[in-house]
């Protein structure tokens, strides 16, 4: 399942760059705005889930 | 069971590209920034609001300065060493415009660089250009720059712009000490021609004050065992401290910049060299009618900096009946004995150039296309200290009123610095691992 993997990618990819922005503040949001990240996890995030409910159903 | 590699487990790697991508670009030794006063990741917005604008015209929206300073503050990623500005403008209303980059991380000092400067781009007098300085001179006596550093002009008819330049200094044979005996408040900067040997430098205070001594090329000094030279004496406590008693060794001491009286017991009598005096004062028990050269100055408001301008650069006493104020934009000196000069008078907005002679500026027109003009400015951040990683960018229009003051339409930063060698980072990175 295509969804999964990317989800998980874009996860460990948001997870990181947290940590990254947090142990050294303007390393990761000088050059790139987590909310449009964040907004595409959600997309995935989303998208995944209801094709796991429409599975189980 | 054997499992087949799927193309999909491709997506693993963009945790591994995200952060290859992020650290190149926090390692870059350039950086390039395109900013039109609004925020972004990098750079604040053009503030205080109240004295910026935007609007818009046929050739885009732009930001106008209404009051002048405004400033905005840039986080820089990494370190870098110099700066070069570039600032598209146009409709500029004021006769100086600068630019600022903060030195210190309080933002409280910074180096200026000429953007505009209406004055001197209408003289008409005989021009030398060299490595970034012009001089200016009335009639055509150097030949070069170097000529003219070598063998300057008087402090009576010199004026620096943007630029540092010693007078000749000479017969400075005469043995002495200096000594303050009126309370001093917060700072004093001061030039010392030191005759060698040990300089001797005390300060009775009510609080705790640090005392720098930097050589004629801006070095600190450690030590007090110094050879004969000039040398810049800087003696800083916090807001309220009072100094007592400066002692000097050596009788030529000249206060540079702005001096802070405390409470005075009785009025005094302080000399300055220069052809403007300025006088401003915090408390009420600060109005009073000083007398400045020979004319009656009156500080009648508290915080409302009060002037006096003269025809000619030269040496005039001053009479402060009572303390409390503030002198500034002249070299004082405590008697009239041991006078010398350690710089020339700074260019000002509205300075008479009648009697002038020459003038050295660290200046270059800005380039015109149509009703824009492109300024370029260049700034040693080698030294800088920054707060939180920023560092504050600043637009002067010096001694302007409100009003639409210039159209600022789009300013470029391009930070340089020192390419990271991996190796030595990783060496480095083992070396204090195995230790």
């Amino acid at each position: 399942m295509n969804m999964k993997h990317l989800f998980y990618s874009l996860l460990i990819t948001f997870l990181l760059l947290c940590a990254a922005e947090i142990f050294r503040p303007g390393f990761v949001l000088n050059f790139l705005n987590m909310n449009w990240l964040f907004l595409v996890l959600l997309i995935f995030g989303a998208l995944m889930t209801l094709r796991l409910t429409k599975r189980q159903n | 069971m054997k499992r087949r590699f799927k193309l999909i487990y491709l997506v693993y790697f963009l945790p591994i590209f995200a952060l290859a991508y992020l650290v190149w670009q926090n390692a870059r030794p350039i950086l390039d920034l395109n900013y039109s006063g609004k925020k972004t990741a990098i750079a604040g917005e053009l503030v205080p609001a109240a004295r910026v604008g935007t609007e818009k015209d046929e050739e885009g929206e732009y930001k106008i300065i209404k009051e002048e300073p405004v400033y905005f503050d840039v986080r820089l990623p990494r370190k870098y060493d110099r700066v070069k500005m570039e600032i598209n403008y146009s409709n500029l209303n004021n006769e100086l415009f600068e630019a600022g980059i903060s030195r210190d991380a309080a933002k409280k000092s910074f180096d200026f660089s000429a953007l505009e400067n209406k004055a001197l781009d209408g003289l008409s007098w005989h021009r030398v250009e060299e490595g970034g300085l012009v001089l200016y001179q009335r009639q055509e006596i150097y030949k070069s720059i170097g000529e003219f550093l070598s063998n300057p002009g008087g402090f009576n008819n010199t004026l620096i712009y943007r630029t540092e330049v010693l007078p000749k200094l000479s017969d400075l044979k005469s043995a002495g000490e200096t000594a303050t005996n009126f309370p001093v408040l917060q700072s004093l900067k001061m030039a010392v021609y030191h005759r060698g040997g040990i300089l001797d430098i005390k300060a009775d205070a009510d609080g705790e004050f640090n005392v720098y001594v930097y050589n004629n090329e801006g070095r600190a000094e450690s030590g007090r065992d110094l050879p004969a030279g000039l040398y810049t004496i800087n003696i800083a406590g916090g807001e309220e401290i009072v100094f007592n008693k400066i002692f000097i060794n050596s009788p030529y001491v000249a206060i540079l910049g702005k001096i802070k009286f405390g409470e005075l017991q009785e009025p005094l009598k302080i000399f300055f060299a220069g052809s403007r005096i300025l006088a401003i004062t915090d408390k009420a028990e600060g109005v009073q009618e000083i007398e400045v050269g020979g004319k009656k100055l009156d500080i009648n408001r508290v915080s409302e900096q009060r002037g006096e301008n003269f025809e000619t650069i030269g040496l005039r006493n001053a009479n402060v009946p009572r303390g409390n104020i503030e002198l500034g934009a002249a070299l004082f000196f405590l008697d009239n004995k041991n006078i010398f000069y350690p710089s020339f008078e700074n260019f000002y907005n509205g300075a008479d150039l009648s009697g002038i002679d020459f003038i050295l500026a660290r200046y270059s027109a800005p380039e015109e296309r149509g009703e824009t003009k492109t300024a370029k400015a260049e700034f040693d951040i080698s030294g800088s200290q920054l707060s939180g990683g920023k560092i504050r960018f600043l637009l002067s229009l010096p001694n302007s009123s409100k009003g639409n003051l210039v159209k600022i339409r789009g300013i470029n930063l391009e930070f340089s610095g020192e390419k990271y060698d991996f190796k030595k980072i990783i060496g480095k990175i083992f070396g204090n691992l195995i230790r």
